[in-house]
């Protein structure tokens, strides 16, 4: 469960990125984050993962303060960053092998799970390799991974389509039910609104840094009286 | 020249330029101008260390040159069965000294032309726009002359400088020698680019990176070695300067007569301006600067027709090493399977830290290998210059002669072995080096003091080997006694420990993330200006702290046991240990004072 508590964020003086937001995302649910560019999503997620500091307010991923437990936070979720450059000159099996060791896996759990991701995701071939001769969709995998390797309670996700292929996409949607199914906590922004129809349980919608819905798409087309997509639906409502 | 190839200058000028200069524009906050002020006094420091001492170096020899030629007057010498004054030799000399600028030109072009054939991505996005290959060229050339040469541009004015003051020059000569250091530094930096790109086209491999930044090492290595020697035969005798360049002269008179005329235009123009300062040839001299520039623009021309395709050719030609999807040999499987291995979270990004700098050649040039370079520079320096003399050895047996000084060279040899341990910029951009991969770092479950840690240990593994090698000069040159020795290396490794801390916490304040260059984060940040400040002024204390130290413990020791002045190595060792449990002492209530403070600092850096 991931609670978001009056959350702040300036990048320069009298313009907040992100402006008072508070919600929960409930446990095996999938929850789509959505917004136009600069609505203030990744400035949310990376506060959310402890990458920025919030000016106001708090993030409480399982109950523990991203601000105050910074460790015990970070132990209870995955992240995909939405940028896929991993500059660290190291081998593909020495990078999940880092945050296995970070995660303080042992020897035979952090085994089974990587080599089952690799093959769930097509990558063991290339495990062997450096990260810097990765294309942009091999490193993506490579973070998606990573984010599994410590079988997290909540799995958060920047844009993790972009790079994938049809056939990756795929999967990776249905990794994200199977986890939610399992009771787990899916949170993930896009700018593919198809996706977070065809995902979301809920979906929280975001402009100039305002939460400006939260609920369901029923519930989304119900506020507007009509029974248009996802996509009509975003669009007027960011629109005003 | 047209005006999208200077606008593509004015970019790529730009983009060297900006966060060194574009920083310093004059802020209306008082506070912002005093930071503003302190980074530019650090960015000078920065360019008087990096060039400072070879530009030094280089204004000595050629004013030791000109100023004992100049003293010949009319004197005439004999070389090669031609009669030559002093004006001749001048010009050979000349000759010779911007022969050996423009060969360091063309190596260091040579180099530099293979970083540029790798795009950026935004250079990629140039390669979109209906940008035609010689503008694209044109700017490259221009772009690349004038970033490689501007050093050389540099050395070579010293040395018409050098002249100038000798030979009292009038003002004139001043603008002249300017436009002709230019001009000479762009004609070997356009011929180098054309040969660079030539041999990139037959040897596609010459286009990998890491493969030129290895092989440049090969290349500068003996230059810096072999420049270290000449300076070192000149500086111990530059009475004789003269004489070494005559001989240089006369066994390459032939040789150097035959440049002249190969490249008359340009040479020819030494030679003319020496000859003018006897017989005023206004007219002359305009028309050789106008045939020199023409030379140069001809070159330009000439390499922009020819190579202008090859380069568009060289920029589209992928390089880019594709991951082997190969895994399934027997030797990699057992690797991969060895590799599932639990370490604690300490090693493990002790293990990241010493796998990134060392697999990243930049990192490793400009870190580790500084602590082997000093250490060879200082050996060969010491072997050619020492070799056939029994001065050194003299020098140290007087030292050692006299117990007396066994203090200051205990306190020298803590110094030098911490300076050359620790005179590298490793922990000073240790979170820089992270790049935008920080952020992966910091929504990781890591401990910032185990973090930290992790890097404050790899700087102190190179202390280690800096001060071991320095161990060996002392044990085996000094003839010290071992356990002093020992203890010597075990203070140097404990009063690193704090510089190491502060150098840290430059960089954890204030580090530079942003880059897609990885010179960037070592070479242009500066954290690492501000870590050698400290550690100059941290080895002056240190070398304080042990001569005080030695000093009252000898003292004490003698007076409340008198027999102990017929063993000095017991009251060294003594007084060794002592400064140890000191330094401990500092070094842990420092780390103890600090540390929450970084873990604090951690938390709050953002990317």
């Amino acid at each position: 469960m991931i609670k978001i508590e009056n959350l702040s964020k300036s990048y320069v003086r009298e313009k907040k990125a992100v402006d008072g937001l508070s919600f929960e995302i409930n446990d095996g649910e999938i929850f789509g984050f959505l917004g136009p560019n600069g609505a203030g999503k990744t400035t949310t997620i990376k506060m959310m993962t402890g990458i920025l500091n919030p000016d106001e307010g708090d993030v409480f991923i399982d109950g523990s303060s991203i601000k105050r437990e910074p460790i015990d936070a970070k132990n209870k979720f995955g992240y995909v960053p939405d940028n896929s450059d991993i500059i660290w000159r190291l081998k593909g099996i020495e990078y999940l092998n880092f945050l296995a060791d970070i995660y303080k896996i042992d020897n035979k759990t952090r085994k089974d799970r990587i080599e089952k991701l690799l093959d769930l995701f097509e990558l063991k071939d290339a495990i062997y390799s450096y990260i810097n001769t990765y294309s942009r969709g091999m490193k993506q995998k490579l973070l998606i991974i990573g984010s599994l390797i410590n079988e997290p309670q909540n799995w958060i996700l920047d844009e993790p389509i972009v790079g994938l292929d049809p056939l990756m996409a795929h999967s990776l949607k249905e990794l994200m039910k199977e986890k939610a199914n399992e009771g787990k906590t899916v949170f993930f922004s896009t700018h593919i609104l198809e996706i977070a129809q065809q995902l979301c349980d809920r979906v929280g919608i975001i402009n100039k840094g305002k939460l400006i819905f939260i609920g369901s798409i029923t519930e989304l087309q119900t506020l507007r009286n009509q029974k248009g997509t996802l996509e009509e639906l975003f669009l007027e409502l960011v629109d005003e | 020249m047209n005006k999208i190839t200077l606008k593509l200058l004015s970019i790529y000028l730009r983009q060297i330029l900006s966060g060194q200069f574009e920083r310093f524009k004059t802020s209306k906050d008082k506070n912002n101008k005093t930071k503003s002020n302190l980074r530019m006094i650090s960015l000078i420091f920065l360019i008087i260390y990096g060039f400072g001492t070879l530009l030094v170096l280089w204004g000595m020899i050629s004013y030791q040159l000109f100023s004992q030629l100049h003293a010949l007057g009319d004197q005439k010498l004999m070389i090669q069965g031609k009669i030559l004054d002093r004006f001749d030799l001048i010009s050979l000399s000349m000759t010779f000294l911007t022969l050996i600028i423009g060969f360091l030109n063309f190596v260091f072009t040579f180099f530099y032309v293979s970083y540029f054939l790798n795009l950026t991505p935004s250079e990629e996005y140039l390669l979109t726009l209906p940008i035609d290959s010689k503008t694209l060229f044109a700017s490259k050339i221009i772009n690349i002359s004038i970033t490689s040469g501007f050093f050389f541009m540099i050395m070579n004015l010293v040395q018409f400088i050098m002249y100038g003051v000798i030979e009292n020059v009038t003002f004139d000569y001043y603008f002249i020698f300017l436009i002709q250091s230019v001009i000479i530094n762009l004609f070997c930096s356009i011929l180098s680019i054309a040969i660079s790109l030539f041999f990139v086209n037959i040897f596609k491999f010459l286009k990998n990176k890491d493969l030129i930044t290895y092989l440049s090492i090969l290349i500068f290595l003996p230059l810096v070695l072999g420049y270290n020697i000449v300076i070192q035969k000149i500086t111990q005798n530059p009475s004789a300067i003269k004489d070494i360049f005559i001989n240089l002269i006369s066994n390459n008179f032939d040789k150097l007569k035959i440049i002249q005329i190969i490249f008359s235009p340009l040479f020819l123009f030494i030679n003319y301006i020496i000859n003018t300062i006897i017989k005023e040839k206004t007219i002359l001299r305009f028309l050789h600067f106008l045939i020199q520039i023409g030379v140069v623009f001809l070159l330009y021309e000439l390499v922009l027709i020819i190579f202008s395709p090859i380069y568009k050719k060289l920029l589209l030609m992928t390089n880019v090493k594709r991951a082997k999807i190969n895994n399934n040999d027997s030797k990699t499987k057992s690797y991969i399977n060895s590799s599932y291995k639990r370490r604690t979270p300490y090693i493990s990004l002790l293990r990241k830290e010493i796998s990134s700098i060392y697999r990243e050649p930049q990192f490793f040039l400009n870190g580790p290998f500084v602590i082997i370079l000093m250490p060879l520079i200082l050996f060969v320096t010491y072997y050619f210059s020492y070799k056939n003399s029994n001065e050194m050895n003299g020098l140290i047996s007087l030292i050692l002669g006299n117990k007396n000084n066994m203090n200051l060279i205990v306190s020298i040899a803590v110094v030098a072995s911490f300076l050359l341990g620790d005179f590298s910029s490793i922990t000073s951009t240790a979170i820089s080096r992270e790049g935008k991969s920080f952020s992966i770092l910091k929504t990781l479950p890591i401990k910032p003091k185990e973090y930290i840690l992790s890097k404050i240990t790899h700087g102190l593994i190179l202390t280690f080997f800096g001060s071991l090698v320095f161990s060996f000069v002392l044990y085996f040159i000094l003839k010290l006694n071992l356990y002093a020795v020992i203890l010597i290396c075990i203070i140097v490794l404990i009063s690193s420990i704090l510089f190491h801390i502060i150098s840290i916490s430059f960089d954890i304040n204030k580090p530079k993330l942003n880059w897609d260059n990885p010179v960037i984060a070592m070479k242009q940040n500066f954290n690492a200006v501000y870590a050698i400040f400290v550690a100059m002024g941290y080895a002056v204390g240190l070398f304080f702290q042990t001569r005080f130290i030695l000093k009252i413990s000898f003292n004490f020791l003698l007076r409340l046991f008198p027999l102990l002045a017929d063993k000095p190595d017991f009251t060294l060792i003594l007084g060794l240990i002592l400064i140890m449990f000191i330094v401990i002492l500092e070094n842990l209530i420092f780390y103890l004072l600090i540390i929450s403070n970084l873990e604090k600092k951690y938390y709050e850096i953002e990317v």
